[in-house]
């Protein structure tokens, strides 16, 4: 019977399902209050938050590494802190200190060895990586002579020896130049059509933007927006009007359609089309000259921003949905 | 295979230390200093033939010089490595094993993968066993063949060393190893470590002063039951040296001078002091019951170090 729920546990569709997750360091510090994710299988899912918003803490009890004091919830279909699940997921952490004295590739043997993959898959799939992320030529020499950006691809390779189902990566960009952020791309997108799970922890807002099908926005230990992208910004259109003249003449008009002046600029929140209108009309009323009007739409950064503001209170603006 | 892996790691941060290759090359010129020394009927031969040192006093023969000079040199040679010396050159070289494993960005790695801390911990406490058995290995074996090779003085008694001062280490790893997960500080490691060892020092230094001279300090005893109390509950290191001094006497009373020597009595066999000496070592010395306390107070640290670990976030 206990055989039968945890395979019907396994075959729900999500591979990362974290349900209340609280962490308090000491008595003081709330790390996580309470926190929900969910994170479908084979897509790839970003989080995203200011520094010290918690999105460390949550991958690393995510991986057993620091342990909650609330968490309910499973990371593909097991109980969180389930060794056995670990066996087939990838970990870069957000710092990845390998010891100095060992070579690239006897860097990607340890660990993999810690994660019980056989000798003959380990050759195989640290030549494989090595050579993917552009470090063959260095698999030989001590880590202590790679550059920032080779660590960190280092790193990347030891997350994918053990061949994972679910990939957690914590700034897997960071310190790495626009090639090599285009690798990690095209890499991780790959790794989706395989089939991959992947969780990526950053704050490189616009590189999560083109990669990730989700994202969650966390804000003071809390989860403030969470979504695909188009459900986080298809609300946050709105409209920019540039205009010349005596602007000021016609503030009381403007701002009782919803318009915001700034300068030369009106910016008028929504997608009311008769609102600009009357924005317009009111303009040409007071002999403004109107130059440009062009409806914008928030990027992932405004709606980040935004958040972060408001503290995750849902605004007029930003009307994401939250899970 | 993990745990392998951990040793193996172990043993690779170890031979990366300078230390380590420091005390080997000790030991090398401890068994090259041994071997530039040889023994004839007339005397000690120094340097192949350079210096001779000849003394109507040695009025014995080449054989007996060599057993009486051996057993010195033996001696020296367990309290070298199983005295402050030796053991602080090991602490020093292992006592960043663990700290390092601790560092951030390395714990993060080994910790999320599917292995339970309680066997990661128990990995890199191996792998600094294994190091301290390689060391022990090379010094004694180069030291137990030159006095083979060189003096024709085959001492497998000797070789009990190797064992003994594993355990030796193993009673003040315990230690570091408990400091090194509390503080994540090699240095602050070591210090504790060192005053650990003062501490645990102290009772058993003690006892021997008490037992000693017990009826001038406490005609009644009760400080000697105290101190002996106390003796008993922590890791008995003066033993070891006691156990080892056994050991070797066993070995050279057997292995050189020889049982069936018809033409020496019990005395001639040992001078009057060693053989008083290794008596009161016998007498006091129960090894099975000074092990296996001091194994029982090792393991008891080991439970309260990984209790730390397993509870710690990293």
């Amino acid at each position: 019977m206990a055989d039968a729920v945890l395979n019907v546990t396994e075959m729900t569709n999500w591979a990362v399902d974290l349900i209340g997750v609280t962490k308090t360091y000491g008595n003081r510090v709330h790390a996580l209050r309470g926190v929900n994710v969910q994170v479908g299988r084979g897509e790839i899912f970003g989080l995203l938050g200011p520094n010290g918003a918690g999105k460390s803490t949550l991958v690393k009890i995510m991986m057993t590494i620091v342990r909650p004091n609330d968490v309910l919830g499973t990371i593909l279909g097991r109980p969180i802190g389930t060794r056995r699940k670990l066996a087939v997921t990838g970990y870069l952490p957000e710092m990845s200190h390998f010891p100095a004295y060992l070579t690239g590739i006897q860097v990607l043997d340890y660990y993999s060895r810690l994660s019980k993959v056989p000798r003959s898959l380990r050759q195989e799939r640290s030549g494989r990586w090595l050579d993917r992320l552009g470090l063959a030529e260095w698999g030989g020499a001590r880590v202590s002579k790679y550059s920032k950006g080779m660590l960190r691809r280092l790193g990347l390779a030891q997350s994918l020896m053990n061949d994972p189902e679910l990939l957690i990566l914590d700034e897997p960009t960071d310190g790495l130049d626009p090639m090599g952020r285009r690798l990690v791309r095209t890499l991780l997108t790959e790794l989706k059509a395989e089939g991959k799970t992947i969780f990526l922890n950053s704050h490189m807002l616009s590189e999560l933007e083109m990669v990730c099908d989700r994202v969650a926005i966390l804000h003071e230990g809390l989860v403030a927006r969470q979504g695909t992208i188009k459900e986080l910004t298809e609300h946050t259109v709105q409209c920019q009007i540039v205009a010349r003249g005596e602007l000021e003449s016609a503030r009381v008009a403007v701002e009782a359609c919803g318009g915001v002046m700034h300068d030369d600029k009106i910016l008028v929140k929504g997608d009311d089309v008769r609102c600009v209108n009357k924005i317009i009309d009111a303009l040409r009323e007071k002999d403004c000259l109107i130059e440009s009007v062009e409806p914008r739409r928030f990027s992932l950064e405004d709606v980040f921003v935004e958040a972060v503001k408001t503290g995750g209170r849902t605004s007029s603006s930003v009307g994401a949905k939250i899970m | 295979m993990q745990i392998w892996a951990l040793i193996q790691d172990s043993f690779r941060d170890a031979i990366d230390r300078k230390i380590f290759w420091i005390m080997i090359l000790v030991s090398v010129a401890i068994a090259g200093a041994m071997g530039c020394i040889s023994f004839d009927d007339r005397g000690v031969d120094v340097m192949f033939g350079m210096w001779q040192f000849e003394s109507a006093n040695w009025s014995m023969g080449g054989e007996e010089l060599r057993g009486n000079v051996g057993a010195i040199v033996v001696h020296i040679l367990a309290d070298l490595y199983l005295g402050w010396v030796g053991m602080i050159l090991a602490l020093v070289s292992t006592a960043g094993m663990i700290p390092a494993f601790l560092e951030r960005g390395r714990v993060d790695l080994v910790l999320s993968k599917p292995m339970s801390r309680e066997a990661l911990f128990m990995g890199k406490y191996l792998g600094a066993m294994v190091f301290m058995l390689l060391q022990a290995t090379v010094f004694v074996l180069l030291s137990f063949l030159v006095m083979g090779f060189r003096w024709g003085l085959w001492l497998p008694g000797y070789l009990w060393l190797i064992p003994l001062i594993v355990l030796m280490f193993s009673y003040l790893y315990g230690f570091s190893a408990l400091f090194g997960v509390m503080t994540r500080s090699a240095t602050s490691s070591l210090l504790l470590t060192l005053l650990a060892w003062i501490v645990i020092w102290t009772p058993q230094k003690t006892y021997e002063f008490l037992v000693t001279f017990e009826a001038q300090v406490d005609p009644d005893r009760v400080w000697q039951k105290r101190v002996e109390t106390l003796r008993w509950m922590v890791p008995k290191t003066q033993d070891i040296a006691h156990i080892a001094g056994n050991l070797i006497d066993a070995s050279l009373m057997t292995d050189v001078i020889g049982p069936d020597d018809e033409t020496m009595d019990e005395e001639d066999r040992m001078s009057p002091e060693m053989a008083r000496s290794a008596e009161r070592r016998l007498a006091d010395v129960n090894p099975y019951l000074s092990i296996g306390s001091s194994l029982a107070f090792e393991c008891a640290l080991l439970g309260v170090t990984l209790a730390i670990f397993r509870r710690r976030d990293y």
